[in-house]
């Protein structure tokens, strides 16, 4: 299966980019009357902290935005979509600047050569404003949509700076839950995990196992998030968590050091700890192949 | 012998008998004096001995009080708390006390299932026992600006 999925994806014309077999892969149950859907590929950015300044932590930081938006126009093959997953720009205290760097980030990401570019905000877009500027320029923090057989489910757990999805979005999740079939291709995105990673760090989610409660009877549900800058992926029950790289600067592994500092750049390996991922869903077998990419493109 | 010889002697004698009373009188009176006195002292010292354990006693249930419940007054501002390192023993019950002196934050040390929302303008108290020695970071959970990702610090459980 995974020598086919290479074969495919080169044929394809991918070239370099080499898919790895996904750490999370989902072997549902298919039924099958089940239509064939086309196979596709999305590309998901995370925590590019537009507005960030630090020149130990990230010297290059005011050149960031370009350069991801320039590798990800040079993939040879184009995903189907982008999604940034928060933190699309670092936080301000002032209501203005912070309105300043959405549009900024807005601008900037116009220059994708995909022109399906979804967002969605993290704590330090939206969490001191009540995501007021964000709204205005980027429309609601929580929405679902559909792409080739594949239900896409935004969830906002960083608007409220206690880290919960809150009540309304956890009966509006459920209405939405309750339309689909079991076994329906479910893909969430969120922010924060929502699973207890490290809470001692906020890494989790108030009330995130609520939110996992509701998907539990949910046979085909995978998770794509950000917020820690660095790859992660854990289970809980068959729910696979994936975490994305940051790329801006990388966070330390969870507990692993006293304090959640950034890790300070190092002249030797430039943008270590950075990336973003490709990942391919494919409908039979429903799995999701996960490609970690570095700021190059590079395969890591 | 003559009459008025005897008389003479008699006498004297009377008077020898009379002063040697006397003074054994006083003698006796000084002596009973002095173990008056001798006992009061005791009692005085006994009484200063008491009032020092009964001093001593009230000491103790006071260290005891303290043993029972540690307060620590915790200030909490953007972006620090102060102070942000604790260190309290196991078993002795805890008092933290938080004000904020701005907005509202969070005090989350999750290791020791301790968290509190803290308001402004008031004071703000959790108990706790510690009952695990070693060192456990707590961190501000509401998202409170810029610097929030520093607002941290450790309560350190010793034996
Ligand atoms: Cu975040
Ligand atoms: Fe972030």
């Amino acid at each position: 299966m995974n020598i086919n999925r290479r074969d495919f994806l080169k044929l394809a014309g991918l070239g370099g980019v080499v898919f790895v077999s996904g750490l999370g892969s989902l072997a549902g149950p298919v039924g099958a009357a089940q239509p064939k859907e086309d196979d596709f590929y999305f590309v998901q950015l995370s925590d590019t902290h537009w507005g960030f300044t630090g020149p130990k932590v990230n010297p290059e930081a005011p050149e960031m935005l370009k350069k991801v938006i320039t590798t990800v126009n040079g993939l040879e093959q184009q995903p189907d979509f982008i999604f940034f997953s928060g933190d699309l720009t670092h936080v301000t205290d002032d209501d203005q600047e912070r309105k300043t760097r959405l549009v900024q980030f807005k601008n900037a990401a116009k220059e994708l050569k995909v022109k399906d570019v979804k967002f969605m905000p993290g704590e330090h877009d939206a969490g001191l404003d009540d995501a007021a500027a964000y709204k205005e320029l980027f429309g609601e923090t929580h929405y679902v949509f559909d792409h080739k057989g594949v239900h896409f489910i935004v969830l906002d757990n960083a608007t409220d700076p206690r880290a919960s999805v809150g009540e309304s979005q956890l009966t509006w999740l459920s209405a939405d839950l309750k339309r689909l079939k079991k076994d329906a291709r479910i893909v969430i995105f969120t922010h924060r995990p929502l699973f207890d990673l490290y809470p001692s760090w906020d890494w989790h989610t108030r009330d995130g196992a609520k939110v996992l409660e509701l998907l539990m009877p949910y046979s085909n549900v995978i998770v794509f998030y950000g917020h820690i800058h660095q790859e992660h992926h854990h289970m809980t029950g068959h729910i696979a968590h994936h975490a994305a790289k940051g790329l801006m600067f990388p966070l330390p592994a969870p507990g692993s050091v006293p304090k959640r500092s950034p890790i300070p750049w190092n002249a030797a390996q430039p943008y270590k700890g950075l990336g973003f991922r490709n990942i391919e869903a494919e409908s039979k077998p429903v799995r999701y192949d996960i490609a970690e990419l570095g700021m190059k493109g590079e395969k890591l | 012998m003559k009459l008025r010889e005897s008389l003479f002697l008699m006498l004297s004698l009377a008077v020898a008998a009379l002063i040697a009373g006397t003074v054994g009188g006083y003698a006796l009176a000084q002596a009973k004096d002095r173990i008056i006195q001798a006992q009061e002292k005791e009692q005085a010292i006994q009484a200063q001995e008491k009032d020092r354990i009964i001093l001593a006693q009230e000491k103790a249930q006071v260290i005891q009080a303290q043993e029972k419940e540690r307060v620590i007054q915790i200030k909490a501002k953007r972006f620090e708390y102060t102070p942000n390192t604790i260190t309290v023993k196991k078993g002795v019950p805890v008092v933290l006390e938080f004000t904020s002196l701005d907005r509202l934050h969070g005090f989350n040390c999750s290791e020791l299932g301790i968290r509190t929302d803290i308001p402004p303008k008031k004071m703000t108290q959790v108990r706790f026992v510690p009952q695990k020695v070693g060192t456990f970071p707590f961190i501000c959970d509401i998202f409170c600006g810029t610097h929030h990702a520093d607002m941290s610090g450790t309560i350190t459980v010793t034996e």
